[in-house]
């Protein structure tokens, strides 16, 4: 009998080990499949001339890093890229805004948040049709708005030096709902007793949102920070749709699609790829390294 | 260990981007694409081998088509007359959201998976073909004598590739001239006739154009630069935009080009009649913002559908002296190196018949190929479609049939009517470019 229960111990102990793995199996397998193994493949295409117009190519070395160090149009994407990094502190900021209203008890607050999430799951490319009539300049509803209020009509997205800010109110639009969603999990979590002590010691709300349900949030700010960074570096649907004159929102990875699909010169888009893959693994690590994250 | 799920989380984030890249390795990547003749000589032997076999058993060919409900539906009619008349050949026809058209070719280019007949921009003719893509129309089928003396030579031309004809035209577009017959009725100007010169096309835009203060209310043309616009003002004016000897973008070296591209942009830059930023051209032309518009003839059928109201004049490009010559653009009905090559040039040569154009120029006011057709009575019952279709009439094959081309043309000239740098540096930057893009090695 008590070998019985042991092996029957022993058993559950095996299956509680081996649980986990066969839950995270589908996601696991998914993720080889169509990224990490396809990345994989990539690496070798970075260093030939592939066309990608027939399976013909040929070993290049270095080249295509080599001309990539030397093309501007690589750089000036990458500077544009950087514009699109205002985005993360404002999305955050609007998510948390919203998060805290939402958190209060109002009446309808599950249609509340229905409303503000569904930009979220919206297609990008609808949305940004939609959003270009919006902008549209002389009969857009932005420009109705201003005025409205007797302020000067913008060009929006066909002016290159409002094209970048455009194409953030856009993203800000699709983006707030996610991030409004992770700090409401967050606020919620947020002990309320501790709240409660603070305000029978004095504390304002403002003390009490400053000094206790911020700090209390670090690990949704660190995952929307390293989420919203990583997206910001693969900007692309956003800035195909909403073009700005004069490449003005040409980011890298709009570059890098340039060259791989209208170009044809897939080894050097791959080439871009991995470059850029390099940029963001470093941006990472120093956002892990300043955060000293604990929420992985 | 946070290290490492550091690093993964990354390469997962980033996987998203550089999988495009990898997507097409999946194939037979280190096989040798079969050469257009090889697959030719295969494709003759085996048909004498199976030749009862396909007595029997029809040929099926995978068809591609970029997807729009008009041409949907009239392909699949087509397909199932194609089939009744050839009972030999079956084709499986698909189609594909023309945004998503490229980036589904191009991964079954790369894995030797393409369809048997497809369309591509006729600029990509050249390089499929070079890469062994794609082969040359079977000669017994439609023999090159055939295809120069039914097609309009600027149809077709840009389908050549080392003296044989790997495609036939289809989306044949030349450049119109489009305007609002109520905006230039109330400029005092001829409704019906439009401007024949382009001395009168540009003081037209002037008198069209209407501003409030500095701000413009109404544009009297929405141009913008549009490639085939720009090459068909260069070509009328005497430029020289491509070398055909040395194969090369010259128009940075070519005075004529120059000058011609100062006067087609001096409109915009110096009279501003349009900005960019006080409508979408086409969109201002259906509000009755925007006075004149050069365009494709496909606009003819589109804007009664897209704007009911709007009471529109169309005429041929004006003319500069004798000259009313018009870029062509247009896509090519291309066959892939593994298809066979009777079969899919008998179906290519259907898709380009004479009764099968004069449909498609009915049903979707897209131009026809044939020669012939040119003198159709019944196609030029409707003014306006006569009109387009005596636009072929003296026409020359675009040079800047690739997005690639047509991006970095589209960027310089952005650039001339928005920024202070001199014209010549901006056109020296794109010539530099085009000829890097186009002695890319494939």
């Amino acid at each position: 009998m008590k070998r019985k229960g042991k092996t029957s111990g022993s058993r559950n102990i095996r299956a509680v080990q081996v649980a986990p793995y066969i839950f995270i199996a589908p996601a696991v397998i998914y993720i080889f499949a169509v990224t990490l193994i396809p990345v994989l493949m990539a690496l070798p295409i970075s260093f030939t001339n592939w066309s990608a117009l027939s399976p013909n190519k040929e070993f290049v070395g270095w080249a295509n890093y080599a001309a990539l160090m030397k093309d501007k149009d690589f750089w000036k994407s990458c500077f544009v890229m950087t514009k699109f990094f205002v985005y993360v502190p404002l999305v955050m900021m609007l998510g948390l805004a919203i998060a805290c209203l939402l958190n209060a008890r109002l009446r309808g607050l599950k249609l509340f948040r229905l409303i503000f999430y569904s930009p979220v799951i919206t297609s990008t490319i609808a949305a940004a049709i939609l959003f270009e009539y919006f902008f549209q300049p002389s009969f857009g509803l932005f420009n109705s708005i201003l005025k409205t209020f007797g302020l000067p009509a913008l060009g929006w997205v066909e002016n290159a030096a409002t094209a970048v800010p455009s194409v953030i109110i856009f993203k800000l639009w699709k983006g707030f709902g996610a991030a409004m969603l992770i700090y409401l999990a967050g606020l919620q979590d947020v002990p309320q007793e501790i709240k409660e002590a603070a305000s029978i010691d004095g504390a304002s709300s403002w003390q009490n949102f400053r000094y206790i349900t911020l700090p209390l949030l670090r690990p949704a700010h660190i995952y929307l920070l390293i989420q919203n960074v990583i997206g910001v570096f693969m900007i692309f649907q956003e800035t195909y749709m909403l073009k700005g004159p004069l490449n003005s929102t040409r980011t890298v990875v709009n570059y890098i699609f340039e060259k791989g699909f209208q170009s044809y010169q897939m080894g050097y888009a791959c080439a871009m790829s991995f470059v850029l893959f390099l940029i963001v693994l470093v941006f990472t690590m120093i956002q892990y390294k300043v955060t000293k994250m604990d929420v992985l | 260990m946070k290290k490492r799920t550091t690093v993964l989380l990354a390469a997962a984030c980033m996987a998203g981007v550089l999988a495009g890249c990898g997507s097409g390795a999946s194939g037979k990547a280190s096989e040798p694409a079969k050469q257009p003749e090889q697959t030719e000589s295969q494709a003759k032997t085996e048909s004498k081998a199976t030749e009862a076999e396909k007595k029997e058993e029809p040929v099926t060919l995978t068809y591609w088509q970029h997807s729009s409900a008009a041409r949907d539906e009239m392909m699949t009619a087509l397909v199932a007359e194609f089939e009744a008349q050839n009972p030999d050949i079956k084709v499986k026809l698909e189609f594909i959201p023309e945004a998503d058209y490229s980036q589904k070719l191009v991964p079954s280019l790369a894995t030797d998976t393409a369809p048997d007949v497809f369309q591509v921009q006729s600029g990509m003719v050249a390089k499929l073909a070079k890469a062994g893509s794609i082969q040359p129309l079977d000669e017994s089928v439609m023999s090159t004598d055939s295809i120069q003396a039914d097609f309009v030579p600027a149809t077709v031309d840009g389908l050549r590739y080392e003296d044989k004809y790997y495609g036939m035209p289809t989306d044949v577009q030349t450049i119109v001239m489009f305007w609002n017959k109520a905006l230039v009725a109330e400029a005092g100007l001829d409704a019906e006739k439009g401007p024949q010169t382009w001395d009168e096309f540009f003081e037209w835009s002037r008198k069209l154009t209407k501003k409030d203060g500095d701000a413009l209310v109404q544009s009297g043309w929405g141009g913008k630069g549009y490639a085939p616009e720009v090459l068909s003002y260069v070509e009328q004016k005497g430029g020289t935009f491509f070398d055909e000897a040395k194969g090369e973008f010259v128009f940075a070296d070519d005075a004529k080009t120059i000058e011609a591209i100062k006067e087609f942009s001096a409109p915009y830059k110096v009279d501003k009649v349009y900005d960019t930023e006080f409508v979408k051209n086409w969109a201002g032309f259906r509000q009755g913002l925007v006075g004149m518009m050069l365009g494709h003839p496909a606009m003819i059928g589109n804007l009664p559908t897209t704007a009911p109201d709007l009471d529109f004049g169309v005429g041929l490009i004006p003319a500069n002296g004798d000259s009313r010559a018009t870029c062509v653009t247009s896509w090519g009905y291309v066959m892939s190196a593994k298809a066979p090559s009777k079969e899919a040039t008998r179906f290519i040569e259907f898709l380009s018949s004479e009764a099968v154009e004069k449909q498609w120029t009915k049903k979707t006011g897209e131009l026809p190929a044939r020669a012939a057709l040119l003198e159709d009575a019944e196609l030029k019952e409707d003014p306006k479609v006569a009109v387009a279709i005596q636009s072929l009439e003296e026409s020359f094959v675009g040079v800047l049939q690739t997005s690639a081309l047509n991006t970095i043309m589209s960027d310089a000239y952005s650039e001339i009517l928005k920024t202070d740098r001199p014209l010549e540096e901006i056109l020296k930057d794109a010539q530099d470019k085009m000829n890097a893009e186009i002695k890319n090695p494939v």
